[in-house]
Order: structure tokens, then sequence, then C-alpha cells
């Protein structure tokens, strides 16, 4: 009985000691560190009083986004290292959610019930609908959400720098059946709310412009993607659209494409443009949609943007790192409007004028598309940008194919009704 | 017909992957009698280890204990800042690997990792009933998961082929070769293990110990050597399918994971003993899936409800069905026993504290405290439903988080779609969870233990696809909406305004309500415990036949026990759809079941009160935002953490956090009055009534099991062992 009592009090111990250990583990990743921006550039930046901006995060647990994180801090780092804004550090306030979505609430909750916090801005936040109920209530607008769905762009209050679903979509449309000139489009999206809908959507872009859709649904819980693709019927289709549920889809879809000899363009969402990929060779050819300059080789806005990363530790910029860096860029965009509308007071930099800054925020967007404007049309009020274009992975080069396509969004609203 | 023998051809590809996974869950099994859900999750670890040594020459070292890293905090607590060495997250082992040293490098570990498993879990809990060695794999499959989350993030890791991917083409299509030389290796290593098995000394001697480890080690075999070598083996199998069929599935911590559940089902339907069975099983769930996809599309009389992600769960239900008591018991030397259930009674004092004491929080604290305090009772009204069904009648549930989610969508469909008024809604959500768990209930009539833990996590999967997936009154795919209750004009949801309190969200009138049903559900259970039912379900779990002579009705106990879980898992589900107001299957997934359910282990699943310390284990709850606040943020640590905790506790504590903090309160307790007897010269040395109460004097003798030592013959017995 002494010997079990001596263990379990070891085990406690070990138990403990790799707590502290995780705690204090220099790796860099252990948990939800409250990175503060003003942290790392207080030495660079003037001493007047720092300007919040509050973050959410998905970085902890299995689904998580902790390089789109890494890449906002790196850029306001660099910011605040500048001079900030007017003088002002911009203190980066990072709430880290898991993929639970009580943790998405309770990042929520604390940003609506802290009377400092005048807006929030949201990195990469799937468990959106938590966030939208929390914030609603709250009457606080949210700054740079990166769109999963198309509910995210019905959302009010929100105010997006990514185009998401509708204009990306479109654009990948109008691209394959006008430029392409492609008839019969493959549309392959994953078996759940999110896929479904793009599904439903694709689908219908693709006829309403004169195609052929033939929509492949796959499960991302199955095993291999070579039956998917089988069942399609790859001759009967010219090119096709794929439009991952998660980033580590875009490794098989490709060799279950390569195992069938498939030789037609293939087309899919920025995400599968992560540097694994690219590295890989895996996705070689592809022409992805793009909603930023940030993943046009060439650019000027990349190259500083990959300098600012390699000198704040930022990551590589492929997949989402690119849409959640042109939203950081977005959220000073905004704070410096707000700011010039305050009178230069940060006291008085409110809700009100946060939301107006944004509402009357009509770019160019940094690093972005030339034409922007908040509000969106309704009922997509959060959809301020409605441009994109298409580039094509060529080695490790992403060559932009055509110029930035403006999509009217407007008609999709009687879509919805329908 | 020949598209369809094509497609099952292109099934070949799952199969494979299945088939392999399922041939080293019936070599662990037959080792050492444990189902081990971890088994895909070496399986995903091996091939990150394989990947990170190819790309990078980098070895990841898993978070482990840093002594020097103690010292820090110590000191750092006193002011004094001294930078010691810590353990590095990776070594790096030179250049980039070549792929053939990685692939030893990567099945070593695989191997290291089945014998580290072997030695340091299993071995120990070789005599506990089933439930305590579900509990260690499910901890072992959430330490891994989270291990690679930790050290390897998300970003996606590309796997190199090493087998060959031109097509090769049969029966009129393509198919990449890498599936034939995978297939061959899975039959090359499945006509291996049979013949060591029937051939060798070392597979006789394997099956001796099986059948019967007490004449075995009579005879000189050493069980525990024989175990470990096929530990060893099942852990390069999995590393080795891992690696293989990583160009095929992508490599993620979360996928291999969850090709686990068809691996069981094959397994389960070769009885965890024939391995040829399991991997013929395995490869025709693969063509089976490859097969429906094609016939969705092509026959349009077959429904839309995602059939060929069912198909593991439709094996496992026929297996069950047509075997009954599927897997067979080992004969083990002693059993261990079940968590005890202690006595418990209502007292109305210590009650009423605690519950003015939850009040007061619910009203007063800081906002962050009170979310906690809501968190941390629902999640205890969702482990009560555990304490009821696994606890009182010895039954593992792994579908309790899904039978919430039934209640939670239902919830939507009545309030918000069809417009019935609180509480009438909610009660009726609850009652429909019932209707299911009691459906879910009735394969308990023939099975228990591991293979009832089985069922019950693809009945889990079941809900998911069928029911959460499609259209109807339990979509959940979709985001559901569920208005503030309100009763006789009194709003008491999350954002209800309330005439006392700092006016942040969420609302105390929400937390009082959520407070007032968990009293109810707790009170409810106390009384259950006491009741003849309840003695009725304890009597159940401690020997089936034993209560069935003694004019126990099994049936009509078994199918109450899961209805009354269902029910009150019902109602947590309803206060989580509360809770939210806007939700959707990401609250109820499957993996969350099994975080449910070693929440509830870890809490104390047979007693009552361990439901609080349960609750109090779920993310962003008291117990998580304590630690938070006294310690560190978990973040992704949370996950590791948890798993680790599930295995010492199941190691050194296994009746839960709640027997030990009585069983030391008891002991300090006791020491006081003695300490004070000896002070004042009082020879007494009875002990008084309070201290029996904390905890009661175990009736057996120290340093003996309670169980009584004898071969557990499997004819005679049931799964779980005695209480």
């Amino acid at each position: 009985m002494k010997k079990i009592a001596q263990l379990r009090w070891l085990a406690i111990l070990a138990v403990f000691a790799l707590l502290v250990a995780a705690c204090s583990s220099s790796d860099g990743d252990g948990g939800s560190e409250d990175t503060s921006a003003s942290e790392t550039t207080a030495t660079t930046v003037a001493a007047k009083d720092p300007i919040r901006v509050p973050a959410i995060n998905q970085e902890d647990g299995v689904t998580a986004f902790p390089d789109e994180g890494l890449a906002v801090k790196a850029i306001f780092d660099w910011y605040n290292a500048q001079g900030g804004l007017d003088g002002h550090p911009l203190e980066f306030d990072l709430c880290t959610a898991g993929d639970d979505p009580e943790s998405t609430q309770s990042c929520a909750q604390a940003i609506a019930n802290d009377d400092s916090a005048t807006f929030v801005h949201s990195i990469m936040v799937p468990n959106s609908a938590t966030l939208f109920d929390v914030m609603a209530n709250a009457e606080k607008p949210i700054l740079a959400h990166n769109q999963f769905d198309i509910p995210d762009a019905l959302q009010p209050d929100v105010y997006a720098s990514d185009p998401g679903l509708l204009p990306m979509a479109t654009t990948l449309m109008l691209y394959t059946l006008e430029d392409l000139g492609l008839r019969n489009i493959g549309v392959v999206v994953s078996d759940d709310e999110v896929g479904r809908g793009t599904g439903d959507f694709l689908g219908f872009l693709v006829e309403e412009y004169g195609g052929t859709p033939t929509i492949i649904t796959y499960d991302a819980s199955v095993a291999d993607l070579l039956p998917v693709f089988s069942a399609a019927d790859l001759d009967a289709i010219d090119g096709i659209i794929f439009v991952p549920t998660s980033v580590e889809d875009c490794g098989p879809a490709s060799q279950a494409l390569k195992s069938l000899s498939f030789d037609k363009p293939i087309l899919g969402g920025d995400a599968c443009t992560a540097q694994t990929y690219v590295d890989s060779g895996n996705v070689d050819g592809w022409i992805f949609v793009v909603g930023t300059t940030l993943l046009i080789d060439g650019d000027a806005g990349r190259d500083q943007t990959i300098a600012i990363f390699d000198e704040y530790g930022g990551p590589p910029i492929g997949g989402l790192v690119a849409p959640a860096s042109m939203g950081a860029y977005f959220v000073i965009d905004v704070l410096e409007a707000a700011y010039e509308a305050a009178g230069n007071d940060i006291t008085a930099m409110t809700e009100d004028l946060i939301r107006e800054a944004a509402l009357g925020y009509t770019g160019p967007l940094t690093l972005g598309p030339e034409v922007f404007g908040c509000p969106g049309v309704d009922p997509f009020v959060g959809l301020c940008n409605t441009s994109a274009t298409v580039v094509q992975l060529e080695g490790d080069t992403f060559n932009l194919l055509t110029d930035w396509y403006v999509v009217d969004v407007e008609p999709y609203a009687a879509l919805l009704e329908g | 017909m020949e598209t369809y023998l094509q497609f099952m051809l292109l099934g070949l590809g799952s199969g494979v992957i299945f088939a392999g996974l399922a041939l080293g869950l019936v070599l662990t099994y037959r080792a050492s009698g444990v189902v081990n859900f971890a088994h895909g999750a070496i399986a995903m670890y091996s091939t990150y280890i394989f990947s990170s040594l190819v790309d990078d020459g980098q070895y990841p070292i898993p978070p482990l204990p840093n002594l020097l890293s103690m010292i820090e905090a110590v000191l750092g607590w006193f002011g004094i800042q001294v930078d010691l060495p810590d353990i590095p997250p990776f070594v790096q082992l030179g250049d980039p690997w070549s792929w053939p040293m990685a692939l030893i490098g990567a099945l070593a570990t695989a191997g290291l990792l089945g014998f580290l498993f072997h030695y340091l879990v299993f071995r120990p809990l070789r005599y506990q009933p089933p439930l305590s060695k579900v509990v260690a794999s499910v901890g072992l499959m959430l330490m891994l998961q989270a291990a690679i989350v930790v050290r390897f993030s998300n970003r996606p890791r590309n796997v190199a082929g090493l087998l060959p991917q031109d097509g090769v083409d049969v029966l009129g299509t393509t198919v990449p070769a890498d599936r034939f030389y995978l297939l061959a290796a899975i039959l090359v290593a499945t006509a291996l293990l049979y013949l060591v098995f029937q051939r060798t000394k070392f597979g006789i001697k394997t099956r001796a110990a099986a059948e019967n480890e007490q004449f075995a080690t009579l005879l000189g075999i050493s069980a525990d050597r024989i175990a470990a070598v096929n530990w060893i083996l099942a852990g390069i199998l999995a590393g080795l399918v891992g690696i293989l069929a990583a160009p095929i599935t992508g490599l993620n911590p979360l996928n291999m994971t969850l090709f686990i559940i068809p691996a069981l089902g094959a397994a389960l339907v070769a009885r965890f003993q024939s391995f040829w069975i399991a991997v013929w099983v395995g490869l025709a769930i693969g063509a089976g899936q490859s097969l429906l996809q094609i016939m969705e599309i092509r026959l349009p009389w077959i429904p839309d409800i995602n059939l060929s992600q069912g198909l593991p769960l439709v094996v496992i239900a026929v297996a069950m069905m047509a075997r009954g008591q599927v897997l067979p018991s080992r004969g083990a030397i002693e059993r261990g026993r079940l968590p005890m259930a202690l006595p418990t009674r209502i007292r109305p004092r210590l009650m009423t504290f605690w519950i003015l004491f939850a009040a007061a929080i619910l009203i007063w604290a800081p906002f962050v405290w009170r979310q906690a305090t809501i968190n941390t009772l629902i999640g205890a009204v969702l482990a009560l439903s555990l304490i009821v069904v696994t606890g009182f009648s010895g039954h593992i549930s792994l579908a309790q988080l899904s039978l919430a989610g039934i209640a939670a969508f239902m919830l939507s469909s009545l309030a918000t779609d069809a417009g019935w008024p609180f509480p009438l809604a909610p009660i009726f959500a609850a009652l429909v969870a019932t209707g299911f768990g009691i459906v879910i209930g009735v394969p308990a009539l023939r099975v228990r233990g591991a293979s009832l833990a089985i069922i019950t996590l693809a009945a889990g999967v079941a809900i998911e696809v069928f029911l959460f997936k499609s259209d109807g009154w339990f979509a959940g795919d979709s985001t559901r909406h569920v208005a503030d209750p309100s009763l006789f004009g009194i709003e008491f949801g999350p954002n209800s305004p309330f005439f006392f309190g700092d006016g942040k969200v969420p609302s105390p009138a929400f937390g009082l309500f959520v407070l007032f049903m968990f009293t109810l559900a707790f009170v409810a259970v106390i009384r259950l415990r006491q009741s003849m039912l309840g003695e009725q379900m304890l009597a159940l779990r401690a020997n089936e036949r034993a209560a069935a002579a003694a004019g126990v009705n099994v049936t009509s106990i078994k199918l109450a026990a899961f209805g009354i879980a269902s029910f009150l898992a019902g109602i947590g589900g309803t206060l989580t759809a509360y809770k939210f107001g806007t939700f959707n299957m990401a609250s109820f997934g499957v993996l969350g079941s099994l975080s449910v359910f070693a929440f509830s282990y870890l809490g104390g699943i047979a007693t009552v009160s361990g439901s609080l310390y349960a609750g109090s284990l779920f993310p962003e709850s008291i117990g998580t935002l304590a630690f938070e606040k006294l310690f560190f943020p978990l973040g992704r640590y949370e996950a590791y953490l948890a798993g680790l905790f599930l295995i010492v506790t199941t190691l050194v504590q296994p009746e839960g956090i709640d027997v030990f903090d009585r069983r030391e309160r008891r002991r300090i307790g006791w020491g006081f009055v003695l300490l004070w007897r000896k002070a004042t010269g009082n020879p007494d040395r009875t002990k008084p009534d309070w201290v029996e109460r904390i905890y009661p004097e175990p009736k057996h003798k120290k340093g003996m099991r309670p169980s009584p030592p004898a071969t557990v013959d499997a004819a005679t017995t049931h799964e779980d062992g005695g209480s």
C-alpha cells in the first residue's frame, strides 16, 4: 500500500513537472500565450499610449491556424517598429481559441465584456456562429474576418478584407468558362454544410454562365479519394474545380488525380497554395483563385511581407497566411482612418468610429485589389472586397493569369431567397 | 456489373488501410486482451516521425517533464530569474535522412511506443476490467494526437510515396500500383502472423497465455514478455501501414485516428481472434464503401443518406447481432474491480451551502468565472449521464455526447421552427434523446465491456452520419438557433437581463437556470443510487447472472439505465444549445464523446459527486480556468495533459479524483483526530461517524484485492468482473 501511495505521489509530481515544463518551454509553441505586440516592439516605438487590437484566432486543438496568428503578429510588430500609428503602438491582444466552440465563446465574451475593446480582429475563426452571436449582442464590429462560408458574408457588422466564397467562386467560374473556354466542369466539394453550400453555388454559377456542372462530393473521413474521382467520369469533364474542406485534402486529391492521369486543368482555392504543397510539386500547374496580391510573384507587397516575416518571425506566406496577412493590413488601414476621424485622440476611437471607418473605407486595400468598399451590397453587407484574380503555380512561382475581376454579387441575393 | 467490380477494386486503397489497422488490433487483443483505440494514433505518430526525418532530419521530442523547469518556476515565485536548459522540441540529426533510414527510425519508434504502452500502461492494468483499459487507450490516443499538434502544429506535411504509383490496368480500370504493393505487404504480414501463431512456439505460447494465463505461467511461459513482443510487432505494423498509406490518405493528426472505427468493425467481425477474417473484412469494408460511392450515383433508388460512410457501422451492427458476446474473455489469473460506487445521501445543509455558494459565484463573480461555472455545471450533467450508465450499471457508452446533440437539434426544431414553448420543448427534446438512448442500449442486452464500447462508438458515428449530416429535425451540419428560454415572461438565457450584477454576458439568470437544472439532475441521481433500481443496477454491474438469479429483471434494468442516462445527456444537450444560442455539430462530435467519457472517468465515474470534478475538467470550466489563472494558459497542451492525466489516473487512482479526494480527506481528518486525542490523553481508537461518511472503510483486509482470486472462465463469467 505504501508503495502504491508513493507511486501515486510520484506520478502527481511527474505530471506537475510536465506542466511546469510545458509552461516554461522555450520552443515557442507553448499554449495560448498572450502575444502582445507591444512587448516585442517596446524599444522601437514611441512612448504614446497603445491602441488595443483585440483579436481571436483558432490556434489550439487539432484544426488550428497558428501560422496565420504568427503572420498577423509579425505585421503588427513591423508596423510598431515603423513608429506605430502616430507614435501609438498597436497592442495586439490575441485570444487563442481551440476547435471547441466553448473556447471561441469565451474569447468572444472576454472581448464583448471588455469596455476598452471597441472591435475584434477575427483572424481564422471557423466557429464563426458562436463569435457572431456574442459580438452581435455586444454591438461591436468584427474586422478582417476570414469568410469560410456564405452565412459569413451575410452577417451584419462584419467587415472582411478577404473576398470569400462568392467573389472568388465567381472569378474562378468566369476564368474557367470564358478565358479557358471549358464547358463541362467537375466541382469537387466536401460532403458537409460548407461544402454542399459551395457545391450548390458553384453548380448554379456553372449553369448560369452556360456550362454543365458535375458536383462531386467527398467525405473528409474517407481514406482514399480515388473512388470519388473515378465515380465522376472524368473523361466527360473538361476541368476540375477543387474546393477542399481542409488544407490536408489537397495532397490526397492531387495524388488521386495523378493516378488517374488527369491532365486537364485543375483549379482550386487559395488553401492549396500552402508552402508544403508548393515544395512537394503536387499542385504544380494548378490554377488558384486569390484575393490578395500576396500570392502573386513579383508583387512588391509580397516581397515586402516576406521580408517582414523574415525579420519578425512570420511563417511561409502561402495558403491561408496570405488572406490573414491582408486582414492585418486592412485592420491597420481602418484604425488609421478611425484615428484621423477621432481627431488623433485614441480615447475617442469608439465602436461607432471604428464601424464608420470600416464602412467608409474605399481602399485601395493594401496588398489587395484596387476596388474595395464597405458596406457590401445588401444582404452581403460584410462583403467589402468583391475582387479576385487567378494565378498559376509553375515550379515555385505563382504567375498572374488575368486582371482582377470585380464581381457583382447583387444577383446572388435573389438566389439566396430562392 | 464490370463497373461495380471496378469500383470494388478501387476500394483497395481504403481497404488495405482498414485491413492493416485491423490486423494490429487483433494482434494486440490476442497478446494482452486490450482493444487499443490508440492503434491508429500510433500509425499517425510514426508517419509524422518519418516525414520529419525525411524532410528535415529532425526527430520530435514529445513534451516531457523537465525538472530544471520546476526549479526555474519555484525560483521565479521568489523573483529570481534563472535560465536553465530546456528539453528541445526537436533533435537535429544531421541532414534530411534517406527514406530507408527514416523508415527504420519511424518503425523503431512505433515498436518502442508499443513496448512502452505495454510496460507502462497495459501491463499494470492487466487484471483491471475492460473499462480501465478502454479509458487508458483513449488517453493514449488523445495524448499522441495532441503531441503531434504541439510539435507539428497543423501545417500540412507532404509524405513521399515509397511505393510505385504507376497505374495498373485491371478489369478495365486503372488502379495505382501502390495499392497492390500495400495489399501484398498486408497479406504477407497476415500470413506470417498466422504461421507464427499456428506453427511456432512463440505463437503457441501467446495463445496459451491468452487461453489461461495461470496455467501458462505454471508451464514457465512469461505472458508479460510474450505480450511485450506482440505489442512491439503491432506498433511496427501500425507504423508501416501509416507510412505506406500516407500518400493515399494525406497526413494530419485526425484521419488515421478516425480510420480506427472501420478497423474496429473488421476486428470485431473477426472476434479479435482471426487475422485472416479481420483482413478480409477490412478489405471488404473498403471495397463496399467504394462500391456504394458509384451505386449512390448510378442507382437513384438508393437513399442519399451517406451510406458509404455508414458502412462500417452496419458491419459492426451485423457482427454484434450475429455473434452476440463478440469478444472472447481471456483467462486471466484474477480481475480487478470497477470503481466503487460509494453509498451517498442527500445532506440538505451541505447541499444548500454549495448551492448558495455557486449562486453567489454566478451572480457576483467576474463573468469569466460565471461562464466557467456554467460550463462546469453543464459538463457535470453530461458526466451524471455516464455515472448512471457506466458507473452504476457497468456499461461503457461512448455515444453520450451524440445523444446530447440529438436533444439540442430537436430543441432547435421544436422551439425555433415549430414554436414550442419552454419547458415543453427541452423536455420533449430530452425524451427524444432518451428514445434513441434506449435503442443504443439494446445491444447491451447481449454484450458488455470493450465490445459495447465499440458498438456505442459506432452508434455515435451513425448518429453523426445519418442524422446530423442529413436534413430534418436533427440536422446539425447547418447552423441552428434557439432563443433564450423564458417562462411567464421572465427570460433566463445567456443574453437575458438580470436585475443584479455587472450586466455582462453570460447573464447570471442563465447561470441560475443551469444551476437549478444541475441540482435537479444531481438529486435525481443520488435518489437513483439510493433506490431499489440503483441497487439493482449495481447488482447487475457486479454479476449479471447472480443478479438474474436473485430476481433482477436484467433487460428492463439495462434499458432503464440507458434511458435515464440518455435523458440526462439530453438535458445536457439542451443546456448546451441554450448556452450557445447559435450552434452546430461541432459541439457534439464523436471525438467529443470520447472526451466526455474520459473526463467523467477522471472525475470519478461511480460516485455522484464525481460529476462535479468531471465538469471541472471540461473545456473552459472552473478547473481549467483556475489552472490557467494560477499557472499558465494550457492552449495546445490541454488535450495532451488531459490524455496524460487520464492514463495516470487509470494507473494510480482508477476510482477517480472524487474517491482520491475522499480518501485523502479521511486520512488527514483521522490523522488530526488521532493527534488531538493523543494531545488530550484520550486513548479512544474508534473512528467518528463523519470519518466513515467521507470514505467508508473498505471491507477487505489491507493488502488484499476485494475480488476473489480465481481463474476467470469465459463460459461462466462476463467481461467486466465483479465490483
